[in-house]
């Protein structure tokens, strides 16, 4: 795996929210479609700071919204997964699956086992997507 | 009222638009919440957005202090063992510039890299120049005359290479301008200990070690870093904006 591209767990969890959400995908859906999907509530600033980290590393972009009156007239900031977030997360699914290949602990183990982000990917996003 | 001071104030930390950004999204998320839960929230992020700058700046410091006392013990080890070219006895016009130089330089790189390494990251150029530096640098502190002048001519060629080489130049210039006010320091604090002295006629028992001395010292020192943080900060935002374009 490329020492550069590699991914934490909590940047796989964004990147696939992102994906999911499409060119819906700004701060507020991001928390949203975690919590939902992952049962996880991470706080804004841990997603801030992750998002800044992968815009540094050229795996997010943004592009500015519309200002809308319930931010204060202020913009929303739209997440898009580059191409390079698209590879460094494949080869780190696929670093996951790799892992989980021929082992018998469960009869389906993209369903059972609990992988992290496993919830985000079993609703129809798959590596091919990636 | 207090909107646009929260704004400006994480502003600071990240950039205008990042900090519009996250104060909208808090807004959207705190019409379903409370008040509380914004600002709870909003300290929170700041704290998570601002901590590398506070802690790289006392790491930074620290490391500058030990680094000083260590290099001057290692300096008195060699005069005690041969290490005259030291004070340029062999050599004398180039062995002065050399030693002038490189000891400007780690003492400068003692602090810069410490804190770009904390703040930006090991992967940052920044951090890669100046770790480049300060190990072509070291050198002159713990081999003979002619590793340690060539270490000196390989420093200056690096500085020249990075200042003409594009994707170089911004982090040079960043790095630059965050060691000027570490090194600036030193004389600054001896002119001025000098013309108290001699100027102004206070007398040397106030400066004296175990008195005022320390705590002007530590008072210079700590306002040189704080400027090398704060030019260091506002410079890298400034010339090395991040690698994704807003449409």
């Amino acid at each position: 795996m490329n020492f550069d591209r590699s991914l934490g767990e909590f940047e796989q969890i964004v990147l696939l929210a992102i994906l999911r959400l499409g060119d819906e995908a700004y701060g507020v859906t991001i928390l949203s479609e975690i919590a939902a999907r992952t049962g996880r509530n991470p706080s804004p600033g841990a997603l801030y700071t992750t998002l800044h980290r992968m815009e540094d590393k050229g795996l997010v972009t943004f592009r500015d919204g519309s200002p809308t009156p319930e931010r204060g007239g202020r913009a929303k900031r739209f997440v898009t997964v580059t191409r390079e977030g698209r590879n460094a997360l494949a080869s780190a699914q696929s670093a996951y699956r790799s892992l989980l290949e021929g082992l018998d602990l469960l009869p389906n183990p993209i369903n059972r086992i609990r992988v992290p982000h496993v919830s985000l990917l079993r609703h129809g996003f798959g590596a091919t997507n990636v | 009222m207090s909107k646009p001071l929260s704004e400006s104030v994480l502003a600071r930390l990240t950039d205008p638009t990042r900090a519009a950004a996250i104060i909208g999204d808090l807004e959207e998320l705190a019409a379903t919440r409370s008040r509380l839960w914004f600002w709870t929230t909003y300290v929170g992020t700041l704290i998570l957005l601002g901590w590398r700058t506070p802690v790289a700046l006392v790491c930074s410091a620290v490391c500058m202090s030990r680094m000083a006392i260590a290099l001057t013990k290692l300096k008195i080890t060699l005069m005690h063992h041969g290490g005259s070219w030291i004070y340029a006895r062999t050599h004398p016009q180039t062995s002065s510039f050399t030693w002038i130089f490189c000891w400007f330089m780690v003492r400068a790189l003692s602090f810069a890299l410490p804190f770009v390494l904390i703040r930006f990251g090991l992967r940052n150029r920044l951090t890669q120049l100046a770790c480049a530096l300060l190990l072509i640098t070291l050198p002159i502190y713990m081999l003979g005359p002619l590793p340690g002048e060539l270490s000196t001519i390989l420093c200056v060629l690096a500085i020249a290479a990075a200042f003409l080489l594009p994707p170089w130049r911004r982090p040079m210039i960043v790095l630059a301008a965050t060691c000027i006010p570490v090194v600036a320091m030193n004389p600054l604090f001896h002119l001025w200990f000098l013309y108290a002295i001699h100027i102004k006629q206070i007398p040397i028992a106030v400066f004296t070690w175990g008195s005022r001395y320390p705590a002007t010292h530590f008072l210079y020192e700590m306002t040189a870093f704080l400027l090398a943080a704060i030019v260091c900060s506002y410079l890298y935002r400034r010339l090395l904006p991040h690698r994704s374009v807003i449409a």
